[in-house]
């Protein structure tokens, strides 16, 4: 049997205090094209980065072609015929496609020099993949697809005998996509094997043939799509249903009031790099929310769901339609901002992972002001330390933050812990609207549990709650409504208890659901 | 004096004075352009100037005093992309120490090596950088051409057509070359570049040190090309004149050169104003309003009055 | 991995050991220069604590050394570099010597607060260039406080050439102030607590210096502004979450370190001098940079850094009277190696303490080395 074409033993890589791959063995045969699955968080951009020697794992071994090889940098990567599409390409713009390929090879001192010869090279394979771009266009002038190509085209006039791809159908439209799978069973027909990261599962399913499903840092499974379903597939990365006990039975017999309603709104972006189309990275957004209920917004990268939590909030600013708060209306304008939501009762969690939300260079008691630091100061033009420590000292105790000891360092907290301060804080600001990003990231599932008690008895109070998240256990185990985006819009609105995660699951990646 | 003539002197005097700054200012634009921010220029210009004395002075070797100021000068800027590119160290905080180090151990070595108040002795000729004279092709005579040719481009130091020279090299490197595109890259698009296989922490390191190096030759043109020895703390803020050229310039070659002429034509205006106050020709602008104007232009290239700043995209940021 | 019980222990060790790092290089670097270091060293400390005369001195020159450190530390907590100092010094000076000559004869009683304030409005207003346009055109404070500090040279310059030039004199100085406009010296203060000491320039400013610091310390720890001002410093995102106007904090920021920095002018024109000339900034304002890192921007810590450099300053002159030009260079060149070990290089031993600080637990369980 031929030795495979890359081969990654016993790969860990450590995060601070978490194991973002967890002794993962991955063998890739030649000349085929073995995909990778799994939820977000799951290691699996990391166990490729790890390949490309982007990332320096603690512990592991690499082998090409049954040889084993050190790739610390992405030079020995390239010497050693492994290739890499990014999920965002970035080039120099101001340089043509020709130099910015030749800018890789390093040898000799000019690049006129050599420049006639690969000319010829890369229109040949050109040529042979149908690239259609000059390659003295400048990199500014071509769009993301063309872009991803030549990366492709780097890869291949580098030698390149394994092409790794992470999420490279992210951005694309249908047929952009179409068109790539295309070009990927192309280079599979000339001898090369391709490790591909992407979430929509039908398209692996097809084109793969094995794929391996990732969980927790670890390869789990590894499978001949050739033999399961698409559901089956989809089941084996969603993984366990969901572990935490399903507390949430959604209140009934209140009287709900119209907390927030949202027409229209959308966001024109700023044209990029002389395109001349008007972009948005929201548009048309029409939903309502009412009290008592916990809406999730959710979609794939950039599907505009994490934008709109932050306009909610007053982050960020939009430019079109109204949103109205509590029967106040606010047309976009610079008048809603952070302050004016606080104002509202409209409190804001934005993700942990983006440390917003705490200073982590300051001791606790000062992070457990932030956003409300004009109130402690009001009563006197001086603030009382003393109180503030007593009440931080206070709320500590009330969320079993450890260690209870207000002078520390926030960032001396744990991640589930400064994530607990945050929410601390929010909460006991009585709000009417509770906006969260990505309400449980970084946290143990101990921390998980005790937040969402809080916040099913927040809701079950009256309060009105919209969180984003990407992670499927949390929005079906949270949410009693889902809201679905791509590409800045809303592509459909559930009851969570009428859906299955395997659902949600494959109407996230764009699958029809059979049932 | 007719006045065409002084007009040609002035100008003189003005490629005179532009050379330091423009060797200074090119060596901040390969720093800067890596990434790597660079206010240690007037420091380390003064420690070129110094070594380029010091050791013309003892081995009676002007070029062996080139060299001794391009190393002293190369080692500075190790430490400097040393602190910045290896330790992350403010970009800022890292040039200021520069300046203050060489202002100390150049007084301090030149006290103790020479015991002349902080001065290295007065250079002979054959211990200064040679003057180049043009080829005799054009008659001495009244005619306009000649006395461009005889007094505007002939008779100057070396170091002033290795401005020049330097200048469109750097030009046609960062054209043409690996190496300049990488340099660019560096500090524009430092992903890029990691993603096709670089390190970009080498290359910084190696536009610091070449541009610590560049900025040698500065130094060495202060005390052995236009002057004829050290003084203390002689650069008296044309790394910072330099600095501001960078800006003005826009971090472009062509640019950077012409605004070194212009802030050097400047200065020749203002010592020229000078010394017509002396003989009593009172003068309409005052000399401290000549001195200011490179700043002053700065400042409003940097508040976008005069067209936007074009700073490389991560420049005095550490690289993650 | 951060000592986490400990976090302080840490990084004041990592301090102590930067500022021992900077003083042993200079010693080196000093010895390598031929100094005779025992000497110099012994002749420091004589001619900066040996006399009342000495102390006198080394508290006087203390002063401009904590406003010009308080100054860049209250802009390095809202994340702004000011190393404009020299020009806001520089302006300073102006104010005071402006108002003073302006108000000749008034009593002492309205020209003290008079002066303090033309010479913070003037500080202020130098810095108010900067900061604006870092706010408002996002310019690069650090260029801009370069190029404001050698406007403000020429500046000076210009009007000690004409407009405020002595009649009658040579050299560009102002012309004096009437000596009934000095600031009170230390020996009428202790005077009048019935202490006899000998006249030194020391003078009220430096009890200034020291209510400025604990009214930094306050406004910073126990103020609205000085709370929104160390969130705009540590991170744009939370300021920017917290609701905060980050401009507006720029803005106040730079002003009241520009005032600060101003008073320089206070203790040097009218606490000495009692003229102004071209230099009498003389590097003071550049100071504060390594004042601050070496007193870790903290208020207390620059008062001693302060007393430390004014200690150098006094000695080194007087060094300097003894080995020519010595004394001076030698303040720059400590100032230089503080600056680089206690700023450039500060990280550069932190794993090294981490290491050896780490918590018992850690050493026995001996975790995973991390990343």
């Amino acid at each position: 049997m031929l030795s495979p074409a890359l081969e990654l033993q016993n790969v860990v890589k450590y995060f601070h205090d978490i194991k973002a791959l967890d002794d993962v063995c991955l063998k890739i045969a030649p000349g085929s094209i073995h995909g990778i699955i799994g939820e977000n968080g799951a290691g699996k951009s990391t166990l490729l980065k790890v390949a490309y020697g982007l990332i320096n794992p603690e512990h592991g071994q690499v082998f090409v072609d049954g040889v084993k090889v050190n790739i610390e940098n992405p030079q020995h990567a390239i010497d050693n015929g492994i290739g890499m599409l990014h999920q965002t390409t970035s080039w120099l713009e101001h340089y043509s496609i020709i130099d910015n390929i030749l800018l890789g090879e390093y040898n000799g001192f000019f690049m006129s020099r050599k420049k006639a010869k690969a000319r010829q090279e890369l229109e040949q394979l050109c040529r042979e993949f149908g690239f259609s771009f000059q390659l003295d266009m400048l990199m500014s002038q071509l769009d993301y697809s063309e872009r991803q190509l030549v990366d492709i085209l780097r890869s291949l006039y580098r030698g390149a005998k394994v092409l790794i791809l992470d999420e490279p159908m992210a951005l694309l439209s249908p047929l952009q996509s179409n068109h790539l799978l295309d070009l990927l069973e192309l280079l599979k027909m000339q001898g090369i094997s391709i490790l591909i990261v992407a979430h929509k599962l039908s398209i692996l399913h097809h084109i793969c043939d094995v794929i391996s499903v990732m969980a927790h840092g670890k390869l789990v499974n590894n499978i001949n799509p050739k033999e399961v379903t698409l559901g089956y597939l989809s089941k084996l990365m969603v993984g366990r249903e969901i572990t935490i006990p399903h507390p949430n039975s959604s209140v009934s017999g209140v009287d709900r009031s119209l907390r927030l309603k949202v027409s229209n709104l959308g966001i024109k972006q700023k044209t990029r790099l002389g395109t001349s189309r008007q972009s948005f990275s929201l548009s048309d957004i029409d939903f309502q929310v009412n009290s008592h209920e916990i809406v999730a917004l959710t979609g794939l990268a950039k599907a505009g769901h994490e934008n709109l939590l932050a306009v909610l909030a007053g982050s960020k600013p939009f430019t079109h339609g109204r949103i109205t708060v509590n029967g106040t209306r606010f047309k976009p304008s610079k008048q809603y901002d952070l302050k004016q939501a606080r104002e509202l009762r409209i409190a804001y969690v934005p993700d942990p992972l983006t440390g917003e939300g705490i200073v982590s260079e300051f001791p606790i008691f000062e992070t457990a002001i932030l956003g409300h630091h004009t109130e402690s100061f009001s009563t006197k033009a001086v603030y009382q330390n003393k109180h503030n420590q007593q009440r931080c000292q206070e709320l500590m105790r009330d969320w079993n933050i450890r260690p209870n000891n207000p002078m520390l360092s926030t960032g001396a907290l744990s991640g589930g812990n400064q994530q607990k301060l945050v929410l601390a804080r929010e909460f006991s600001k009585a709000p009417q609207l509770l906006l969260m990003a990505h309400p449980s990231n970084g946290l143990d599932v101990g921390a998980i549990e005790s937040v969402y008690q809080r916040l099913f008895k927040l809701r079950d109070s009256g309060v009105s709650i919209i969180f984003c998240s990407n992670d499927l256990d949390e929005i079906m185990s949270l949410s009693d409504r889902v809201i679905l985006f791509e590409r800045g819009q809303i592509i459909g609105q559930y009851y969570s208890q009428q859906l299955s995660k395997n659902d949600l699951s494959l109407m996230l990646a764009n699958e029809v659901v059979d049932a | 004096m007719d006045s065409t003539f002084s007009w040609i002197l002035l100008f003189d005097a003005s490629l005179r004075l532009a050379t330091p700054l423009m060797f200074a200012a090119l060596a901040g634009f390969v720093s800067e352009r890596a990434g790597v921010m660079d206010i240690g220029l007037e420091g380390k210009m003064l420690l070129g100037a110094f070594a380029a004395a010091t050791i013309a002075s003892v081995t009676g070797s002007a070029w062996q005093g080139v060299l001794a100021a391009i190393v002293i000068t190369g080692c500075f800027s190790l430490l400097h992309a040393f602190a910045c590119i290896t330790h992350k160290g403010d970009h800022v905080v890292s040039g200021l120490a520069i300046n203050l180090l060489a202002v100390a151990i150049t007084a301090l070595l030149a006290q103790r090596i020479f015991v002349q108040g902080g001065m290295t002795p007065i250079l002979s000729d054959e211990q200064r950088l040679p003057t180049i004279e043009f080829p005799n092709i054009i008659t001495h005579d009244d005619s306009l051409l000649s006395q461009i040719y005889w007094y505007l481009l002939s008779g100057h130091n070396i170091l002033v057509y290795l401005a020049f020279i330097a200048v469109f090299l750097t030009i046609y490197l960062m054209k043409y070359s690996t190496w300049g595109i990488v340099v660019l890259a560096a500090g524009d698009n430092p992903t890029a570049l990691k993603r096709a296989g670089f390190s970009v922490s080498k290359i910084r390191y190696m536009a610091v040190v070449v541009g610590g190096c560049i900025c040698g030759l500065a130094g060495a043109f202060l005390s052995i090309g236009h002057g004829a020895g050290f003084v203390e703390n002689m650069t008296v803020g044309k790394g910072f004149i330099a600095l501001a050229a960078l800006i003005f310039g826009r971090w472009h070659p062509i640019g950077v050169m012409l605004s070194c002429l212009f802030f050097g034509f400047l200065e020749a205006l203002a010592i020229r104003l000078q010394e017509s106050r002396f003989s009593d020709v009172d003068s309409v602008i005052p000399i401290q309003l000549l001195e200011i104007t490179p700043y002053v232009l700065t400042l409003c290239v940097l508040a976008g009055v005069i067209g936007k700043s074009a700073a490389p995209a991560t420049l005095g940021k550490p690289m993650r | 991995m951060p000592n986490k019980s400990l976090p302080w222990l840490n990084s004041i060790v990592l301090t102590l050991a930067n500022i021992g790092l900077a003083l042993l290089a200079s010693v080196i670097v000093l010895s390598l220069t031929g100094v005779d270091i025992g000497a110099a060293i012994s002749q420091i400390y004589h001619g900066a604590f040996g006399t009342q005369e000495g102390r006198g001195y080394t508290l006087y020159y203390a002063t401009n050394f904590i406003f010009s450190g308080l100054g860049v530390a209250l802009a390095w907590h809202a994340g702004l570099f000011n190393i404009g100092g020299e020009g806001q010094a520089t302006l300073g000076g102006l104010g005071v010597a402006i108002i003073c000559i302006q108000l000749d004869g008034l009593s002492l009683w309205l020209l003290i607060p008079a002066s303090m304030l033309f010479c913070a409005l003037f500080g202020a207003i130098w810095a108010f260039i900067p900061a604006w346009l870092n706010a408002y055109r996002s310019s690069n404070i650090v260029i801009t406080t370069i190029m404001l500090n050698l406007i403000a040279s020429s500046f000076l310059v210009y009007l000690l050439a004409g407009a405020l030039k002595a009649p009658g004199q040579m050299a560009a100085v102002s012309e004096s102030l009437s000596a009934g406009s000095a600031l009170p010296s230390m020996q009428s203060i202790m005077a009048v607590f019935g202490y006899n000491i000998v006249n030194t320039p020391l003078n009220i400013s430096f009890l200034w210096a020291l209510v400025c610091g604990a009214g930094l310390y306050y406004y910073l720890w126990h103020t609205k502004l000085g709370y929104e001002t160390r969130v705009v410093g540590h991170s744009e995102e939370s300021a920017h979450y917290a609701g905060i106007k980050s401009k507006r904090i720029v803005i106040i920021t730079m002003m009241i370190s520009g005032a600060l920095i101003g008073f320089i002018g206070l203790n040097e024109v009218q606490g000495n001098s009692l003229q102004l000339n071209v230099d009498f900034v003389a590097g003071f304002g550049f100071a504060g940079i390594a004042v601050a890192l070496m007193g870790r921007n903290n208020p207390l810590g620059i008062v001693i850094a302060s007393i430390l450099f004014g200690a150098l300053y006094q000695g080194g002159s007087e060094l300097a009277f003894n080995e020519e030009s010595i004394g001076n260079n030698i303040i720059f060149l400590i100032q230089g190696l503080v600056v680089l070990f206690c700023g450039a290089l500060q990280w550069m031993l932190r794993p090294t303490i981490n290491y050896w600080l780490r918590p018992m637990d850690v050493i026995k369980k001996d975790k995973l080395p991390v990343r």
